[in-house]
């Protein structure tokens, strides 16, 4: 990603206002009251944001980083419409389990290609150790 | 009424509300060092008022949005995007802070 003397590439400009916009997002967490403490899910949040986009800083591909983009703002419309910070889980397709005779690659390859765009961070290969 | 006098008058509002806060360029300036230095990324030892955030102090653009939030949360209000990525050391800030809560910058 380069960046000009006097102003950031438009791209990477995105990046850190989506930063700061989860940021924001993580001050004023409602929480669900009763079932979940809005402060241990602000921690996630911030935790959560921090270690994904570090983890992908130094990606150079434009076309790589607009999937992260929008992997981002999938997430931030996820969490503000389900009041859920935390991904959202998906089902395994059928058939995906293994079952005698079934060679084992297939199984992991077919639970890889079932997750949606917005858990692309979670993919094998990625998965980040959130605490 | 003339815009001068208008002009004089909100001035003057202003720089009471200030002054009557408590808000002076070495009130900022303490509170913004003292944000920086209870940033857990930055090293107080390297720390000045004209460090450099990212070539001096080692911080990356993301360390700078989180510290910029940080200076928000103590003074209570947003720093929008376009400015944000301007302020570059504590300096910038402390200038910036002053142009807008109207205290007068030296």
């Amino acid at each position: 990603m380069s960046a000009s003397a006097a102003s950031l590439s438009s791209q990477r400009q995105r990046v850190l206002s989506l930063y700061r916009q989860i940021l924001r997002l993580a001050r004023q967490w409602p929480g669900r009251p009763g079932v979940a403490d809005p402060a241990t899910e602000a921690a996630y949040i911030r935790t959560e944001a921090g270690t994904l986009f570090r983890q992908h800083k130094s990606l150079s591909d434009p076309v790589v980083i607009e999937s992260h983009i929008a992997e981002a703002e999938s997430r931030i419309n996820l969490a503000l419409h389900y009041n859920i910070p935390y991904p959202r889980m998906p089902n395994l397709p059928p058939g995906c389990l293994a079952t005698p005779g079934q060679p084992k690659r297939r199984t992991a390859r077919g639970m890889d290609d079932a997750l949606p765009a917005y858990m692309k961070s979670y993919k094998s290969g990625y998965a980040p150790k959130i605490k | 009424i003339s815009q001068h006098a208008i002009q004089r008058c909100s001035q003057w509002r202003c720089y009471a509300s200030a002054s009557s806060a408590g808000l002076s360029q070495d009130k900022i300036t303490e509170r913004v060092m003292t944000v920086i230095k209870l940033f857990e990324k930055i090293s107080a030892e390297k720390l000045t008022i004209e460090s450099h955030f990212m070539k001096e102090l080692g911080l990356d653009s993301l360390d700078h949005v989180e510290l910029l939030m940080a200076i928000e949360d103590e003074f209570g209000f947003e720093i929008p995007d376009q400015d944000a990525e301007k302020l570059n050391k504590p300096s910038d800030i402390i200038k910036y802070l002053c142009e807008k809560m109207e205290v007068d910058y030296k």
